[in-house]
């Protein structure tokens, strides 16, 4: 009996004792930060982590920061786009991760912190809850994009204060993306030029096209700037029906993303969409695509505006898009692409050519 | 007024409510179609108003015409299978049909399959849910109609597990809502040609039914009171459970899941003309269509996005059952 007192509490010292050291053991204030996420939560994050990119317009620009060594994985349809491994080498070994991961992946992987998407399954909370650092990054902000166009740049900078080249290649991200806004603005507004009605459709052939992003979006911000009347700011949700479109009548439709062109192609031959105006005046765009689709915030967003100043205002505006992505490839992704490649980027096509679906 | 006189007036009722639904939905929507446009497009002009003649051509005439259809499917789906499992609270998709469809369309979504591919296959794997059912009811001794309905309510259980998998496994960006939305219904993405193939099977179904319907009150009483009737019970079961499947399958493999229709508008038909299916199932056939045609132009005129026919139909279907019950005090089991 008194044997196994003694044993008992041995063991309860033991225990007690590992307790102390492994509490002991969390990074002290100096190796970890506080900073806020897109909902102004404040979040403290080890400094120089090992990241998860969940939220689909956080794994580009990180890239183009130079961060590749610290980013362990990425929302699985991010890498579903075939530039990617053209561009990037090491994007085969990274983890794909959905929205559902468990957290229990997360912790066996290292994960010192998840930039994920604000929605879906109280994803942020139920990983904060297991003691995963979450920021909160999304193509949304309300009531605007506008206060949100540099977060992840300076986010960068905080997070990553120690790696070479990140604050340079950070604010040199800034500095073209702010110049391109300013350019773009001003243009518009000495010249006067006619604002048109654009509808955006975000290419998903599921969806064809009923498919937008909303008041708050990047994409909203960017046709504001160019003076346009962006459509989809007064739907209530993205899914506009048939009628509405037809209603709405836009003199512009710019299409995104992978599936662009089976988009398009239904625009083209389905004869409900014949009267529209956008259709009639064979006013309908691509937006190139690259490392990510160009119409988020990622090193090629100067493009995506440069290229639909371009087609918007032909006679006003005519930057050299090709020469732009072929600098921006080489600068932010270390990446030589040839004048065929950027034909490809331009058209909405994969590295091989061909249309991505 | 005789009794006959009474219940042929309200058939004919239902059926110019029926017409009347159906032209106004041609002419509501989120488009304006002015009088002019209106009258233009009646007289043929295609030149004048182009894209009214769009709107009501491409997208109007055809969704209208599936609306109404699917209405009819659902609601005599609905009443036979009351008639037949002898209770009212039976809804057509109560063997499995539904959600069986569901894996189908589903499955077919995922793949990113077209829009007549996931119709096909809706409409295969809901037969074949159906199918299940029968097989798992046949595999038990009793030959009561309830180890049918609890087999179905099996079938329904394990497709609709099947399909919480499939919706698991898509991706979260697109392919999970489009499975979401197909599953709630909507005419959204009816053409003209997937409208006339449900009108096709639904017309056939009722040519089918519409000459034997007085046979269905014999039904209705049971087996023993066919056998003492010279009624073949087993032949009218399976002949009802064969139509009603082709039709709800049919109609959930266009337009996806709508719900409370094929419930609640057997109980309206029986409480404006009693029982006998001599005219329960022509009021059920004017009411189910005109109701799914008003759910149909209220999920697509008030809002910049369509809304499900399934939030739709389950508001109007749920305040109508409540009427129902208040109406007859409770007793919707009771032959009335």
């Amino acid at each position: 009996m008194k044997r196994a007192l003694a044993i008992g509490i041995v063991a309860l010292f033991v225990i007690g004792a590992a307790s102390v050291v492994l509490m002991n053991n969390q990074p002290s204030d100096e190796d970890t930060i506080v900073v806020k996420d897109m909902l102004g939560d404040s979040v403290e994050v080890k400094k120089n982590p090992k990241v998860a990119c969940v939220s689909r317009n956080s794994y580009d620009p990180l890239v183009s920061f130079g961060l590749q060594d610290y980013i362990d994985g990425a929302f699985k349809t991010t890498l579903e786009n075939r530039w990617v491994y053209e561009m990037e080498p090491t994007a085969s070994k990274l983890y794909a991760y959905s929205y559902d991961e468990s957290y229990e992946t997360y912790i066996e992987r290292g994960i010192d912190l998840v930039i994920a998407p604000e929605h879906h399954q109280n994803l942020v909370d139920n990983l904060r809850q297991h003691g995963i650092a979450t920021i909160v990054m999304w193509p949304y902000g309300y009531p605007t994009y506008e206060p949100y166009l540099y977060y992840i740049a300076d986010l960068a900078k905080q997070l990553w204060p120690d790696v070479d080249g990140v604050s340079e290649r950070a604010d040199a991200w800034k500095k073209d993306l702010s110049d391109t806004l300013e350019e773009i603005s001003s243009t518009v507004k000495e010249k006067g030029l006619e604002s048109k009605t654009v509808y955006y459709v975000r290419g998903e052939k599921s969806r064809l096209m009923s498919y937008t992003d909303i008041a708050g979006s990047f994409v909203e911000f960017s046709f504001k700037t160019l003076g346009a009347d962006y459509l989809s700011s007064k739907y209530e949700y993205n899914k506009p029906s048939t009628e509405q479109l037809l209603l709405d009548d836009p003199d512009v439709i710019v299409i995104g993303s992978y599936q662009q062109h089976m988009v398009e192609n239904e625009l083209r031959t389905n004869p409900v969409w014949g009267d529209v105006t956008a259709v009639k005046n064979n006013e309908i765009y691509r937006i190139p695509v690259g490392f990510s689709a160009m119409e988020y915030t990622s090193a090629f967003a100067p493009v995506f505006l440069c290229d639909m100043a371009n087609k918007l205002y032909p006679g006003t505006f005519s930057y050299d898009t090709p020469s732009m992505i072929k600098d921006i490839c080489l600068r932010y992704y270390g990446y030589e692409a040839s004048d065929e490649k950027v034909s490809y980027m331009i058209d909405g096509l994969g590295p091989d050519g061909k249309a991505m679906e | 007024m005789t009794s006959d006189r009474k219940m042929t007036a309200i058939v004919s009722i239902g059926a110019i409510a029926m017409a009347l639904t159906f032209a106004i939905a041609i002419c509501m929507g989120r488009y304006t179609v002015s009088l002019d446009a209106l009258v233009s497009i009646i007289n043929g002009d295609r030149t004048a108003y182009p894209t009214e003649w769009n709107i009501i051509t491409k997208l109007r005439i055809p969704r209208t015409m599936a609306a109404m259809a699917v209405g009819i499917g659902l609601s005599v789906s609905g009443l036979l299978y009351q008639e037949l499992f002898q209770n009212k609270l039976v809804s057509p998709d109560l063997l499995g049909v539904s959600d069986g469809a569901g894996i189908g369309a589903a499955t077919a979504i995922l793949l990113g399959l077209s829009s007549w591919m996931i119709t096909g296959m809706a409409f295969v794997s809901g037969i074949i849910a159906v199918l299940a059912a029968i097989m798992i009811s046949r595999s038990f001794k009793s030959r009561s109609p309830v180890t049918l309905l609890l087999s179905g309510i099996i079938v329904g259980g394990m497709a609709a597990s099947i399909v919480g998998f499939i919706k698991y496994i898509a991706g979260p960006e697109a392919t999970l809502a489009s499975i979401e939305f197909w599953l709630m219904g909507s005419c959204e993405y009816v053409n003209l040609d997937k409208a006339l193939m449900l009108v096709t099977v639904i017309t056939v179904c009722l040519m089918v039914i519409i000459p034997v319907k007085w046979r269905f009150n014999i039904v209705a009483l049971g087996e023993e009171a066919c056998k003492s009737r010279g009624v073949n019970y087993n032949a009218y079961k399976w002949l009802i459970i064969g139509i009603a499947t082709l039709m709800t399958a049919s109609t959930v493999s266009v337009v996806g899941c709508v719900a409370w229709v094929g419930l609640v508008v057997p109980h309206i038909a029986r409480l404006m003309v009693h029982s006998n299916s001599k005219y329960t199932i022509p009021v059920t056939v004017f009411f189910g269509g005109t109701l799914m045609m008003i759910a149909d132009i209220v999920s697509r005129s008030f809002t910049t996005s369509e809304i499900p026919l399934l939030v739709v139909t389950g508001f109007i279907g749920a305040i109508a059952f409540v009427a129902i019950l208040r109406f007859t005090g409770g007793r919707i089991d009771d032959r009335l």
